[in-house]
Order: C-alpha cells, then structure tokens, then sequence
C-alpha cells in the first residue's frame, strides 16, 4: 500500500471510530488501537501513540459544550488529576517494559469491561447540599448542576478510593494509550456516588490532562509517528464533531448495541492475537 | 460557598473557547504538514508494521520547531501533535491562575501540582 491509500483509508477508519464513539458515548479513542493493530497490521507501540493523540483532541474539542451546560466539575477533576497524571506516568513507563502481546491481552480485557461494565444507579436529585464536614466537603468537591430549571446539589463520597482508583486509571491510559474514561466513570459514579452527568463530563475534562501526561513519554520515546497521527487524529475529531451533531436524531440504543458488538469482537481478537503472540 | 460561581464559568467558557482555538490550530498543522506529506511522498510504499523508534528529531522541542520552520512535511505534522498535546497544559495552567485569583490556596496548590506533573513528563522533549 503506498502512503496516500494507507492514510485515505486510516483516515476513513478513524472517522467512522469517532463518529460511533461520539454518538454512543462510549469514546472512540479504544477502538483505535484494535483497528490500528488488526486491520492496518500497525505495530502496537505506534497504534498507541497515535490513539493517544486523538484522545486529547476529542477531549479538548467537546471541553466548551459541557462547560456551557455547567455539569463538570473543575475542583473533582483537577484533584482527582493528582492521581490519574501520576498513574499515567507510571503506565507510560512500565509500557517501555511491558511485551507487546501481553499489552494486547490487558487491551481486550479492558476493552471488554470497557463495552459491558454496567454504571450504578444515578444518586437523586438533592434540592440542598448535604451537611457534614467529610473530607469531601473540606476539599470543596461537592456541587451542584441545573436540572430542569432547579439546582440538584451532590457531595463526594468515599474520597481516598476514588483517589486510588483515579491512580489505577491513569496507569491503564499511560500503558495502554487511551483515554481510559469508562475507569474514571466508575471512579466517580461507582465509588465517589456522583451523579452521572458529573461523572461524565469531569471524566471528559480529566481525560486530556491524562493523556497529556503519557503523551510527553510517548513522545521522547518515539511511538507518535507523524504520518500515522495524522489522519487518526484528523479522522477522530471531524468523526467525533459530526457524531456530535447527530446525538438527538439517531437512535442511539440501536447504535449503542451495534458498537458493543464490534467492540466484542475486537476484544476478542486482540485477547486472541495478543495469548498467540502475533501482536 | 456556590462551588461555581457565574464568573467561574465565564472564565472556563473563556478557557475553552481558547483550546477550541488550540485544536483547530494543531488541526491546521497537520492538515498542511499531511497535504506537503502526501504530495511528495504519497506513492511511495509505507508500513508501520515493524517499530523503530521515529527520527530522533521529531521527539524533541527544538528538532520539531527548526523542521516546521523549513516546511518539512513530518515535522509540521509532528507541530501540531505538539500543539494538541499543549492544549490540557494550557487549560491546567489557566485554572492555577483562576484559582489564585480567588485567593483559593489549596485549588492553586493542587493544580501547580497537577501542571509540574505534566511538565515533568514532558521534560525530555526540552
């Protein structure tokens, strides 16, 4: 294949990666390595640089329309970043050491918790902020949202293991060059008992920062390849703008199921690939 | 204590507009290195099947700025990588001074933290 026909159809892969990711909220940063690595034979090491790229794009890029809608929460994210840039230090340089069929064997896996693990129930809407002088409260992490013209207050519960699993999180993204949001999700709704639209877009703020941080690594250690970067990462963001557009006239359950699907095939086949050392 | 005042988000609506500008900016980039890139070496045969680390000159700061300036296709492309990854820096950078202009200590604190965090692992690109 010469250059123009890879990066055409690279390009072509990552829009459609970013449109379905987009529109179905599950992120289209994870499916980038497995596309990359089983369907274009990309060495893993590059395929994870370049994911890496259009991870901080589709973060930044969303950024202005959560922040209008005043669901993140700078305090929970800028906190909880301590630990996942720390974890992603630490991820990006065991990376370094790590074979690369063994990274495949922990994509899938992460890949198929990632498509099925199952969020816990949204925590009501509280009309006042709760009392009390946890460690959430001194830390100002508790907040508000609007909803439907009221404000729902929320408080940050059980704070050291959120940290802790913000830490685990960060290391995922720096070894394995995604975003890894379904893990800051579950930190936030699943431990911290956040509320899901907080959870969400604080992830999405966080998820930049994160990848920022394993990025200068990746960088200095040479896996961000130009001409590979390139059309992902171009790919990737005009999918993810076009998947944004679409949100409220596609029938988003459908999709959802459709892109599970072939993210259970992918998981299966980088598991598959990664136990008989082809990858 | 409202945890986001108005002005709060004023400013991070300031914020974002700018790395909306960041990312249109690095997509600018790539898009002219890819277009130099494709129009010079487009039928020549490419594979990415067998890792070897890329030129050394396009891991480092000062390597990636004297081949943009010179118009070479790798390096403007590899400038705009960098221009994304700036952009979450500049945003934690911005929330250090948001938060010491509302003399929020601990905020400005753990956001320096976060930033030296993302300095640091950048320091090998200097």
């Amino acid at each position: 294949m010469n250059a123009a026909e890879f990066s055409a159809l690279v390009f072509a892969g990552s829009l459609g990666a970013g449109f379905l990711g987009s529109l179905t909220g599950l992120g289209g940063g994870i499916i980038i390595v497995p596309l990359l690595t089983l369907v274009f034979g990309v060495d893993m090491r590059y395929a994870m640089g370049a994911s890496l790229i259009s991870v901080i794009a589709t973060s930044s890029g969303a950024a202005s329309a959560y922040v209008r809608e005043g669901y993140s929460n700078v305090r929970i994210g800028l906190f909880l970043e301590m630990a996942t840039a720390s974890g992603a230090l630490m991820g990006a340089a065991a990376a370094m050491h790590v074979p690369t069929s063994a990274l495949a064997v922990i994509f899938g896996i992460t890949l198929l918790w990632s498509a099925f693990g199952a969020s816990a129930a949204d925590p009501a809407c509280q009309s006042e902020l709760p009392a009390g002088d946890s460690l959430g409260a001194w830390l100002r992490l508790n907040g508000s949202f609007p909803s439907n013209g009221a404000a729902c207050f929320y408080e940050a519960r059980r704070v050291p293991l959120g940290f802790a699993l913000m830490t685990a999180a960060g290391a995922l993204s720096g070894l394995l060059g995604i975003g890894s949001g379904a893990a800051k999700v579950l930190a936030m709704d699943r431990a911290m008992g956040l509320p899901f639209k907080v959870s969400t877009t604080t992830s999405n703020f966080m998820i930049g920062v994160t990848a920022a941080a394993s990025a200068g690594v990746y960088l200095v250690r040479g896996y961000i390849s130009p001409g590979l970067a390139m059309p992902v990462m171009l790919g990737v963001l005009a999918g993810a703008l076009a998947g944004s557009k679409f949100l409220l006239r596609a029938r988003v359950s459908i999709l959802r199921q459709v892109f599970r699907s072939v993210l259970l095939v992918l998981a299966a086949e980088m598991i598959w690939n990664g136990l008989s050392k082809r990858i | 204590m409202a945890p986001t005042s108005d002005n709060d988000n004023d400013l991070e609506l300031g914020v974002s507009r700018l790395l909306h500008a960041g990312v249109a900016l690095a997509a600018a980039c790539m898009l002219t290195g890819g277009i130099l890139y494709l129009a010079r070496q487009g039928r020549e045969p490419v594979t990415y099947s067998k890792f070897h680390s890329v030129p050394l000159a396009l891991t480092s700061l000062a390597g990636i700025w004297h081949g943009a300036r010179h118009l070479d296709p790798a390096a403007l492309m590899q400038f705009g990588v960098l221009v994304m990854i700036a952009t979450p820096v500049l945003r934690v950078a911005f929330a250090i001074v948001a938060f010491f202009l509302e003399r929020d200590w601990l905020y400005t604190g753990i956001s320096a933290v976060v930033l030296l965090l993302l300095l640091w692992s950048l320091r090998g690109t200097f």
